[in-house]
């Protein structure tokens, strides 16, 4: 009993601290700009091997002829890539909670997160991605008796350089769009995961991740691998602090699911999204791809997105083994002057292959989202199928919701159905919930959290109770 | 040919012409500028000589037609044909309008239609497409509605070797209806494209888009539908339904059912299907001693039957029931 009073004692004595408090390490900074030196400094400070800094020049010579993607439904300023740090590395973590930002801890009030939680979330503690070098990974000895690798993907560079030769870029190739291109050739740290032969991970591996240097884009890489028969399920956590500044994130996420394997990915994303009139915030363009490789794998992505001022995110699935099958769960949620476009892509080519897509969408304030989403049913997919829900949720008058999906069928075995439906609260439902003394803030919480139950439920108990408490403070100040 | 392109036809950079390659179908084609000529029955005194090479019809305050108008424009071999059609429906006039493409030989149709209804005016539109397999028809027709104006279109493509018909609806006044539907039969090596926005600018608009693609062969069919709610436009109503039956495994159908949504309290919801014939009904009819020949061609002609319902005028449905029929045989 004795711990809430003190959390909340703290909150209050951390509260005369300045919102927007940025933790002061000394960084480890390479000069702003991009430009071949920065990737060498890059290679050289994490000692990597000849070919990968190949791979990083060739990707960066890609990059600079690349055109950035216009199709989204996405508006920004021009970014000035040169404006921004490409490396930093903390040298120092904090001592204590008090450094850390009172309003991240607000947050984590609200979110219910445990106290020891909050530390490491806040960056005290070592486990955590701190900017752009992964400090520390957990569990690491239990997984070792099983065989299951987890470790920084710099550490997977250095000790397993056959698996990163094999299997980083397979996926998502360098030049796939102007983001991932960007990220091979700057990318600091990331996640590696491999989980051998008919092995099923005992825990939910996580890692979160976390932007605090000022300017810093955070170009982390993930990559897992379940080989025959494994079975691994993996949770991605983001929290940010303040900032007045638009940071770019340009993540790629590759998942390899070999005969039987089963990889499910859930994020939750929580960057700051910029103030109520729409200044700063975190551009968050991600690519995340898995391929089931083999006969009867299957990636399921769930998400959960509701901060960064831009999203541009579509999780995908190449269903290429026979009776493959792939899922996307997503519940994306704007205010103010947020910006989202997300979606995936199934792209089936194995017979039998299976997908399924359940999208929620909730846009308050001034925001705009946007599902975008592909189906792609290739000549050799006999007997796809594929089915492909979305629904729009609009809280006032002064939000867009939009639905843009892509259906391409070359057979005619292939089964496809796609529903939409965008609608409002009703004032019934609202009138009964206020009836029965909930608030009206309180009311629209509740009625936004059936409407996304569908996603909740295939989140991890951990992650499912602070996402429910997520979408409760996203939409805060979005009524009345 | 390059420089015979007219301005108006866009840059395939343009996401909604993503599926459609119009300038290499161009490409294939030797054709040179020729006179349109347009056959019209009935209505001749309401015709404006206003527009060179095309049809601008001006119906008056409440004058109801009892028979359809119907315009015909056949194209020939090495035509390039650039013509434009205007009808302006006056407060509270009604009328009907057939118009029928038909063609031999490789030529390039470039249609516009431009449809103004005041207010309470109804116009129903029926087109019939039987055109030659190795032309290329592009034709852009916008309607704008007034308040309370009705607008129905059934659209039968027996499609053109490269076919594109895009609509453009705007919903300007309260209590707008606009009715779309239509029926794109495709065989050989076909592309037919349908590609149509409706704009709910006014509030208490409603709109619906009930499309049909059947693919043989080796045929290629885009759809494209979109439904844009503007911020005051409350109270919409938007439908849209896309099915496609893909009867070959060369045969590929792209769907893209959109919506733009700014308004809160609308209602607006799209479907699509896209597959085979489906088996629970195949098995049915089979089970009753159909044999599978003739149980394919029942389920297909009740698959088309749903867009022909939408025809209210018994002698048009007639006429296409007609033209389907031979289609399918």
């Amino acid at each position: 009993m004795s711990e809430p009073l003190t959390v909340a004692e703290q909150v209050q004595a951390l509260n005369k601290y300045e919102a927007g408090f940025v933790t002061d390490i000394e960084s480890d900074k390479a000069p702003k700009g991009l430009n071949e030196d920065i990737i060498r400094f890059i290679s050289a400070k994490k000692n990597e091997p000849e070919w990968l800094l190949e791979w990083r020049l060739k990707s960066f010579e890609h990059w600079k002829k690349m055109p950035e993607p216009q199709w989204a439904k996405i508006s920004h300023p021009p970014i000035d890539y040169q404006d921004a740090y490409y490396y930093s590395a903390p040298k120092a973590k904090l001592n204590s909670l008090d450094e850390a930002d009172p309003k991240l801890l607000e947050t984590f009030e609200k979110l219910g997160v445990p106290m020891r939680e909050r530390a490491r979330l806040a960056g005290v503690a070592v486990d955590v991605v701190f900017d752009s070098v992964s400090v520390a990974t957990t569990f690491k000895e239990d997984l070792n008796k099983l065989g299951i690798i987890f470790c920084s993907i710099s550490e997977a560079i250095r000790d397993h350089p056959d698996l990163i030769k094999k299997y980083m870029g397979s996926v998502v190739p360098f030049h796939d769009n102007k983001h991932a291109c960007l990220n091979s050739a700057v990318f600091t740290d990331g996640s590696f995961v491999f989980i051998p032969e008919g092995v099923r991970c005992p825990m939910e591996l996580s890692t979160y991740f976390r932007i605090n240097e000022i300017n810093t884009g955070q170009f982390e890489r993930t990559l897992i691998i379940a080989e025959k028969g494994a079975y691994v399920s993996y949770l991605e956590g983001c929290t940010a602090p303040m900032r007045d500044e638009n940071q770019l994130h340009a993540a790629v996420v590759e998942l390899i699911a070999h005969e039987d394997a089963v990889i499910k990915y859930s994020t939750v994303q929580n960057w700051y999204p910029g103030d109520e009139n729409g200044k700063g915030g975190i551009y968050n363009f991600v690519t995340k791809r898995g391929l089931c490789a083999g006969a009867r794998s299957k990636i399921s992505w769930t998400q959960v997105e509701t901060g960064s001022a831009i999203t541009w995110k579509y999780p995908s699935c190449v269903l290429k083994g026979d009776d493959s099958q792939g899922e996307f769960y997503s519940v994306a949620i704007t205010n103010n002057f947020q910006q989202a476009d997300t979606g995936t892509k199934m792209i089936h080519m194995g017979a039998r292959t299976r997908s399924r897509i359940i999208a929620k969408t909730i846009s308050a304030g001034k925001s705009d989202s946007t599902y975008r989403g592909l189906v792609k049913i290739l000549a050799g997919a006999d007997g796809a199928r594929n089915y492909t829900q979305c629904d729009s949720l609009l809280v006032g008058d002064e939000c867009g919701a939009h639905t843009v999906p892509y259906i391409e069928s070359k057979n005619p075995r292939a089964k496809l159905e796609h529903e939409a439906t965008t609608s409002k609260i009703s004032d019934d439902q609202l009138f009964y919930c206020q009836q029965r003394g909930l608030s009206e803030e309180e009311a629209v919480a509740l009625i936004v959290n059936g409407f996304c139950r569908e996603v909740m439920q295939n989140l991890p108990m951990e992650f499912a109770v602070e996402a429910q408490k997520l979408i409760a403070i996203s939409l805060e100040g979005s009524v009345g | 040919m390059q420089n015979l392109l007219p301005k108006s036809l866009p840059d395939l950079d343009k996401e909604h012409w993503k599926y459609s390659n119009v300038n290499a179908a161009l490409k294939k084609l030797d054709v040179a500028l020729s006179q349109p000529v347009w056959e019209m029955t009935g209505a001749f005194e309401f015709l404006h000589p206003d527009i060179e090479n095309g049809v601008h019809l001006s119906i008056p305050k409440n004058k109801q037609f009892m028979r359809p108008i119907e315009l015909k424009l056949t194209g020939g071999e090495g035509q390039h044909l650039d013509t434009k059609i205007v009808i302006d429906v006056a407060e509270g006039a009604s009328l009907k309008i057939i118009e029928r493409q038909t063609g031999c030989g490789a030529y390039w149709k470039n249609i516009k239609v431009d449809i103004n209804l005041a207010a309470n005016a109804q116009l129903e539109y029926y087109r019939l497409c039987e055109e030659d397999p190795f032309c290329v028809v592009t034709e852009f027709l916008t309607a704008n509605l007034a308040r309370d104006a009705r607008f129905n279109a059934v659209v039968v493509n027996g499609c053109s070797g490269f076919g594109r018909n895009e609509f453009k609806v705007h919903l300007n006044g309260a209590g707008a209806y606009a009715d779309l539907s239509g029926l794109a039969l495709l065989r050989g090596k076909q592309h037919g494209d349908t590609t149509i926005c409706v704009d709910h600018i006014a509030p208490h608009c409603k709109s619906s888009q009930f499309f049909k693609t059947i693919l043989q062969e080796s045929a290629r069919g885009v759809f494209q539908g979109k439904i844009h709610v503007y911020k005051d436009a409350q109270k919409s109503d938007g439908y849209q339904l896309s099915n496609n039956l893909l009867l070959s495994p060369l045969a590929e159908m792209d769907v893209k059912p959109e919506l733009e949504i700014y308004a809160d309290d609308v209602k607006c919801s799209h479907g699509t299907t896209t597959g085979e014939l489906d088996e629970t009904p195949m098995f049915y009819l089979r089970s009753r001693g159909l044999n599978e020949q003739d149980a394919r061609k029942l389920l297909i002609e009740a698959f088309v039957g749903e867009v022909l319902d939408k025809m209210t005028d018994e002698t048009i449905r007639a006429l296409f029931d007609e033209r389907v029929q031979l289609w399918l045989k």
